[in-house]
């Protein structure tokens, strides 16, 4: 297992690098020029000094260099400062991500809780109602923008009928991390970026619980008189598993993409709000900071990923 | 850098208000603050919701509405404008006085007044604040103190003190001598410059202003986001970035304690945020947008009063630009006014909440006076024979060509999420392909807005808006000399007589209303003929509070937070 992870951290260097390249190109594509908004708002400043803040930049060197520049700065965690807050950038992500992370972690809970068991009945009731009902879930909940979805839960349940709140992490009063407080004001944005996970998974899940009911070990179980809930857990399941931690790559990456809306929406003063707001005042240390980390968290998502599969199906480490 | 009068445009503020005559323009349907007979109760917390986190919590150096709700909680000024009629009235001086000669302002201080930890409050803050301004490099206050004596001298470090700025009688006194007359010192100067007064005892630690190194200033330290005392009714007690800045009261604010217990500025995404929190309760009170104005009006629990605002909201016409050298013709910008229709516009933005204007100084001004003024009723006919009387020929893919041949098309830009602009926008595209011009819309962020739209040649139309403070001095915004780095007159504006009155305004030596009111009405006349500005309309402000507050009473100088008399805001249970 350790040489499995080891060589899978290697291949993880290259994916990084594209990251860090496309991050870096985008930022200096841009037509504003960064030291044109680091000095907004100072007039005292003379054409000379703003070359020689140009200079102290590095912006003056050709790009591959300023590339080069850039990844010893960040192989130090420097992000630079934020243009807006005059703090670096790495502070503001850091004080960020913990809320990020509870999100992400909810959503793959509730995820994983109602996904699963979907999946399961969708297969077991096949062509009955509940198997219809369960599809129709999950073409609706694939088709559903999450913004979209996002904005009437805040107009109609948290706006009209008052059942939650409107967003934000706690009541005005409250600070607490595990309460019910909490609890109630991540059910909103939780909920939504669950629904395309949690409607992936049934599909995936019952493709293969169907699959494996066919086999003989099932038979055999059966004819051996064992509980229909014993053979699902421990015969069906932790073979029609396999494809379904595959499909966590998914996930994940839709929990990822999805905070960058589901959070304004809701008002969550998380990672994906901070980049979305720094890219729409072009604070672009920060734009970097959040894309570069958000990247790293995602790659040692799938690494994880990974590992879970190898766990669950040993074959693929001799591959 | 010359003078800047009270401007705050959008986010940008530089407030320096200041009033010398009444002008009711209050247009309340619902006064929210009957007097109540009852017992005030103490407790409870307020919630005011914001767009966005503060850059700074330190007036030198903020230049953003967000950063200055968070400020003047706890930094005040000696002065400030009635709330109703803008007059200059008493806040941290019980007196002020300008000289006959116009020459020697002294402001009175009153008597035992404390910062929340229990320092005296003397003229020391106030010089140690109009120091920090003179050395801050940041800041975009200078001009309102330039013309102390010892002004220059003490910015560029060959002093260690302001030489025009006495402080007497055991702190009590502060007598500031001007090199020229300036009318609107009395109101303009109650804030140090800065808008609101430092403790000088807790930022002496970080910058010393006892030097001729102009090296340091107060621009970058950590009291900057962490206000170390007050002398408003809250202190401050922790931000949390993304979520809010919440206050306490303070027990010895000089009007009393405020009876509510907490005060807390809380961050939304954006103005329908806002609305919604106000709507469920989450935040006590707030503006509305004119789209939300009927929505929120029903909600039970709140109660609503609209006032009118001191600004407009412009198209602004660069004579410079490279790009589209016909903005330099005055028939061409008088063109694009009769080209586009301000009244759909209203209808379709401000739902009728607000006014036309037709030149700079608004209707809540003193100074306003419409009579005479061009008003441009959209007339698609006479935009076109303006244009062609300017020289150019309609091509034949239906867009004029200028004399130089080139098609007459052009850059709109204007701040991205802002709905209203964004929307004069779009008709601005649509209307003025009526008239044979091609725009091309752009949306940018606030701050890349107005980095690209400081006066020079790079860019071409622009849309944004001015809010102004109570005594007019639009110095800043029109006069030639205002055309450097990170000046208000982006435009390019250049009229000798405008110049003149507007230093006739500024520098009198009549500084009575009667005369300032006529070279005003000068600039106006000026304006709308020249047409610098397509100039749109000054939208009403659509304030809510929930019913359980009392005391609420928000008018048009009671500034963003309406928080001119918060010490008798109580909640009726």
């Amino acid at each position: 297992m350790g040489r499995f992870i080891a060589r899978r951290l290697v291949q993880a260097i290259p994916t990084l690098f594209g990251v860090l390249l496309l991050t870096f190109l985008l930022s200096r594509l841009s037509p504003s020029d960064p030291v044109q908004l680091m000095l907004a708002g100072q007039f005292d400043v003379t054409p000379e000094e703003r070359e020689s803040l140009r200079h102290s930049l590095g912006l003056d060197q050709p790009l591959p260099l300023q590339f080069l520049a850039w990844l010893w700065q960040l192989a130090h965690l420097n992000f630079g400062n934020s243009i807006y807050y005059h703090r670096p950038a790495l502070d503001l992500i850091l004080e960020r991500l913990p809320n990020s992370l509870q999100i992400s972690i909810a959503a793959l809970i509730v995820t994983v809780a109602v996904g699963i068991p979907l999946g399961v009945i969708a297969a077991m009731r096949r062509g009955h109602i509940e198997d219809h009902a369960i599809r129709v879930f999950s073409v609706a909940g694939h088709a559903i923008p999450q913004f979209w979805l996002g904005l009437i839960f805040v107009l109609t349940l948290a706006v009209q009928l008052r059942w939650f709140p409107i967003g934000s992490m706690n009541t005005v009063g409250v600070d607490c991390l595990l309460c019910w407080d909490r609890l109630w004001h991540l059910l909103g944005p939780v909920l939504v970026i669950s629904i395309a996970g949690i409607a992936n998974l049934p599909r995936i899940l019952r493709t293969e619980v169907l699959e494996v009911i066919a086999q003989d070990y099932v038979r055999t179980a059966r004819s051996k008189g064992l509980k229909e809930r014993m053979i699902v857990a421990r015969h069906i399941l932790r073979n029609a598993l396999i494809p379904v931690v595959t499909s966590f790559g998914t996930i994940l990456l839709v929990f990822f993409s999805g905070s960058l809306i589901i959070e304004r929406v809701f008002n969550w003063p998380g990672l994906g709000r901070l980049t979305f707001e720094a890219a729409v005042g072009k604070d672009f240390p920060v734009v970097q900071a959040g894309v570069v980390i958000s990247s790293v968290l995602l790659i040692l998502s799938y690494l994880v990923r990974d590992i879970a599969y190898a766990w669950v199906d040993p074959r693929i480490k001799v591959r | 850098m010359r003078r800047l009068s009270a401007v705050l445009g959008a986010a940008l503020l530089v407030a320096v208000s200041c009033g010398q005559a009444p002008t009711s323009t209050g247009t309340s349907p619902t006064p929210a603050a009957s007097a109540s007979a009852e017992q005030p109760q103490a407790g409870g917390r307020i919630v005011f919701g914001a767009t966005g986190d503060p850059k700074t919590m330190q007036p030198v150096i903020a230049t953003d509405t967000q950063s200055r709700d968070i400020w003047d909680k706890v930094y005040l000024s000696l002065t400030r404008s009635n709330y109703k009629t803008g007059e200059t009235e008493a806040n941290l001086a019980q007196k002020f006085e300008l000289s006959s000669d116009g020459l020697t302002l002294t402001y009175t201080l009153r008597d035992g007044l404390v910062w929340s930890d229990g320092t005296p409050f003397t003229g020391e803050d106030w010089k140690y604040t109009a120091e920090a301004v003179a050395r801050s490099v940041k800041t975009v206050r200078k001009s309102t103190l330039q013309d102390i004596v010892g002004w220059a001298d003490y910015r560029d470090g060959k002093t260690d003190s302001l030489a025009g700025v006495t402080i007497k009688d055991s702190g009590k006194v502060i007598e500031i001598k001007f090199a020229k007359i300036f009318c609107p010192a009395t109101a303009a100067l109650g804030g140090a410059g800065a808008g609101g007064i430092l403790p000088s005892a807790a930022f002496k630690k970080v910058w010393d202003n006892k030097t001729t190194d102009t090296k340091t200033n107060i621009d970058d330290n950590p009291l900057n986001m962490n206000p170390p005392a007050s002398m408003g009714p809250w202190i401050f007690k922790e931000f949390k970035p993304g979520v809010q800045v919440t206050f306490v009261k303070n027990d010895k604010y000089f009007r009393g304690a405020p009876y509510v217990d907490e005060m807390v500025v809380k961050t939304y995404a954006d103005a329908t945020a806002v609305k919604n929190a106000l709507v469920t309760g989450e935040v006590t009170y707030g503006s509305v947008e004119a789209k939300d104005y009927e929505e929120v009006s029903k909600v039970d629990s709140l109660k609503g009063v609209r006032y009118r605002s001191s600004g407009y909201t412009y198209i602004g016409w660069n004579a410079k630009s490279a790009k589209a050298p016909w903005l330099a013709n005055r028939d061409v910008r008088q063109a694009l006014w009769y080209g586009i229709n301000v009244d759909a516009i209203m209808k379709k933005i401000l739902f009728g909440l607000g006014s036309q204007v037709y030149a700079h100084n608004p209707p809540t001004s003193w100074a306003y006076d419409a009579s005479g003024l061009t008003q441009y009723n959209n007339d698609v006919a006479k935009a076109k024979s303006l244009l062609e009387k300017a020289g150019a020929k309609m091509g034949t893919d239906g867009v004029y060509r200028w004399t130089d041949g080139q098609p007459m098309k052009m850059t709109i830009e204007t701040n991205q999420g802002n709905n209203a602009r964004e929307t004069i926008l779009q008709f601005a595209q649509e209307q003025y392909k009526a008239i044979g011009v091609q725009i091309d819309p752009l949306l940018e962020s606030f701050n890349a807005l107005l980095d690209r739209t400081d006066p020079g040649t790079g860019f071409d139309g622009f849309i944004l808006g001015w809010s102004l403070g109570a005594d007019p001095d639009p110095y800043s915004i029109w006069h030639s000399s205002q055309q450097g780095k990170g000046q208000f007159n982006n435009v390019g504006y250049v009229n000798a007589a405008v110049d003149q009155a507007l230093l006739d305004n500024r520098n009198g030596p009549d500084c009575s209303q009667t005369a300032r009111k006529a070279a005003l009405k000068k600039v106006d006349q000026n304006l709308n003929q020249d047409a610098p500005y397509t100039f749109l309309y000054s939208a009403d402000v659509l304030f809510f509070a929930n019913k359980q507050l009392q005391g609420v009473d928000p008018n048009t100088y009671g500034i963003m937070t309406q928080q001119w008399n918060i010490e008798k805001w109580w909640f009726k249970k």
